[in-house]
């Protein structure tokens, strides 16, 4: 593959992994579904990160609310700065293309952006599972249960939002990180001539101790 | 100016104020001496001349011929006006042959010879040229890109390009031969680089963006790495979900026991993949 083919793949990778990720935070997350021994469906559970536990039950089925799971309480706040750190992560890679912007120091601030939302994406994937998930007896990836007694059966398993999550990460990682190591290598390489000229300079004159002339002087006096 | 440069100037004026109640003018000349071969060391260094060479007993005055000369055959500038060399070809002869011992009126000359080259606003050359803005006050811009492309048209037009760069060119040297400016100088290069572009046949080499640079060129194949570990982060961070999950509910253990082999396995088998595919380059 041409190198710089890879490049413009990577960062439509970046771009389409951005739409999923967004695309994740209105689809659900994890479903939890209870059958009886005609294998009926009784309960049926959907997380969504935006608007917790939802069934396609009505409110009236007192089957269905039994077995409602507990509210998982993650963080509005979180989601809301992963939405914004989404977009301008996009604003920034669309805008700021490393290639056409003649200093490596003005896409700095910019750099960090596509990292941060590897970062917030990583807490959705390995944060959600064991701080919220699991401690609510919520099993992860995906567990069918029979239940001797009852011989009901209970199906748990992460559904599309979270896969899209996980698509979202592989897609967004290689050009957050690409994006972000280079601009550091280049600013780097930028600035280290001017360190070591500086160095040179600093060797080559010679050093002037003002303070203990200034001293020999006034003892004189 | 700079805080080093209030800082030195606060001990200055107390070394020559104490230097004039003991009457010892003879370090105040040392001094003087000493300032302006650093600073004239600086601004040659910054420039990308060689440092002086001091052990050999290169004088101040034969280096600062030697920086002129080379701006002079090849950017038509002038960095150390005639003042400047001629006060330190006086000074510098004085100073040696008396031992650092010099009369007043040329302590007051060097110290005020010091300051005048402070002023120079000196290009670092070390600092690479962006080629951003060069152009803001001349249609220059129109040729220096895409010429690549349309290089039989651009032929066409080369006479008049050239005789625009020189004309710039000239322009400049004029205006940095009365007074350096760090822009200007820059300018100046950029010309000549522009210039020699079109000699070579080979269209303008232009340094203008990141996407010339070489890092970036090579760095590509870092996207595929970086592929790599992302797959095997994933299956890694799923793999510690399931063992935390083990841990929580040891009953689980047959049903994701060989989930989390897949994904160890998967996450084992990138990894000798990066390392295989990575490791010889």
């Amino acid at each position: 593959m041409e190198q710089s083919k890879a490049i413009i793949y990577s960062k439509i990778g970046f771009l389409a992994g951005t739409v999923l990720l967004f695309i994740s935070l209105f689809l659900e997350w994890y479903t939890f579904q209870v059958f009886d021994e005609t294998s009926t469906l009784i309960a049926s559970w959907s997380y969504t990160i935006f608007f917790e536990w939802d069934t396609p039950f009505s409110s009236g089925n007192p089957a269905n609310e039994g077995y409602r799971p507990l509210n998982l309480g993650v963080p509005l706040v979180i989601t809301i700065l992963f939405i914004i750190v989404l977009i301008a992560a996009v604003f920034a890679v669309l805008l700021k293309d490393i290639g056409s912007t003649p200093s490596a120091t003005a896409l700095r601030k910019y750099s960090y952006l596509p990292l941060f939302l590897v970062i917030l994406t990583t807490f959705y994937i390995i944060i959600f599972p064991i701080m919220y998930l699991l401690p609510n007896e919520l099993y992860f990836p995906g567990l069918t249960n029979i239940d001797s007694e009852l011989n009901y059966s209970f199906s748990y398993s992460i559904s599309v939002g979270y896969i899209l999550q996980l698509c979202g990460f592989v897609l967004i990682f290689s050009y957050a990180v690409y994006y972000y190591i280079t601009v550091a290598e280049l600013e780097k390489r930028d600035k280290t001539p001017q360190i070591q000229i500086d160095k040179i300079i600093r060797h080559v004159q010679e050093p002037l101790d003002l303070d203990k002339f200034i001293a020999e002087e006034q003892r004189r006096v | 100016m700079t805080m080093n440069h209030k800082i030195l100037d606060l001990k200055l004026k107390s070394l020559i104020s104490a230097c004039k109640q003991t009457g010892n003018y003879k370090k105040l000349a040392v001094v003087g001496f000493t300032l302006v071969s650093n600073i004239i060391d600086e601004i040659a260094l910054k420039l990308g001349a060689r440092p002086r060479k001091k052990e050999k007993g290169e004088s101040v005055l034969r280096y600062v011929h030697m920086v002129n000369e080379i701006f002079e055959k090849n950017l038509s500038v002038q960095i150390f006006q005639d003042e400047v060399i001629e006060t330190i070809k006086e000074v510098e002869l004085l100073f040696h042959s008396n031992r650092g011992d010099l009369p007043f009126d040329y302590i007051r000359k060097i110290i005020d010879m010091y300051y005048e080259l402070r002023k120079i606003d000196v290009l670092n050359v070390y600092k690479g040229l962006s080629g951003e803005g060069y152009y803001d006050d001349t249609n220059l811009h129109l040729f220096s890109t895409g010429i690549k492309g349309r290089k039989e048209s651009s032929s066409k037009f080369k006479p008049i390009i050239s005789q625009k760069i020189s004309e710039q060119e000239r322009m400049l040297q004029k205006k940095l031969n009365h007074q350096l400016d760090q822009g200007d100088l820059e300018r100046v290069i950029l010309l000549k680089k522009m210039k020699q572009g079109l000699d070579n046949e080979r269209g303008i080499a232009m340094q203008g963006t990141l996407k010339d640079s070489l890092h970036y060129q090579q760095n590509p194949s870092a996207i595929i790495k970086f592929m790599f570990i992302g797959v095997a982060l994933l299956s890694l961070f799923l793999s510690v979900i399931i063992i935390a999950e083990i841990f929580l509910y040891p009953l689980t253990i047959p049903p994701l026991s060989s989930l989390l082999l897949i994904f160890l396995g998967v996450a084992a088998v990138i990894i000798l993949l990066y390392k295989n595919t990575f490791r010889e380059r």
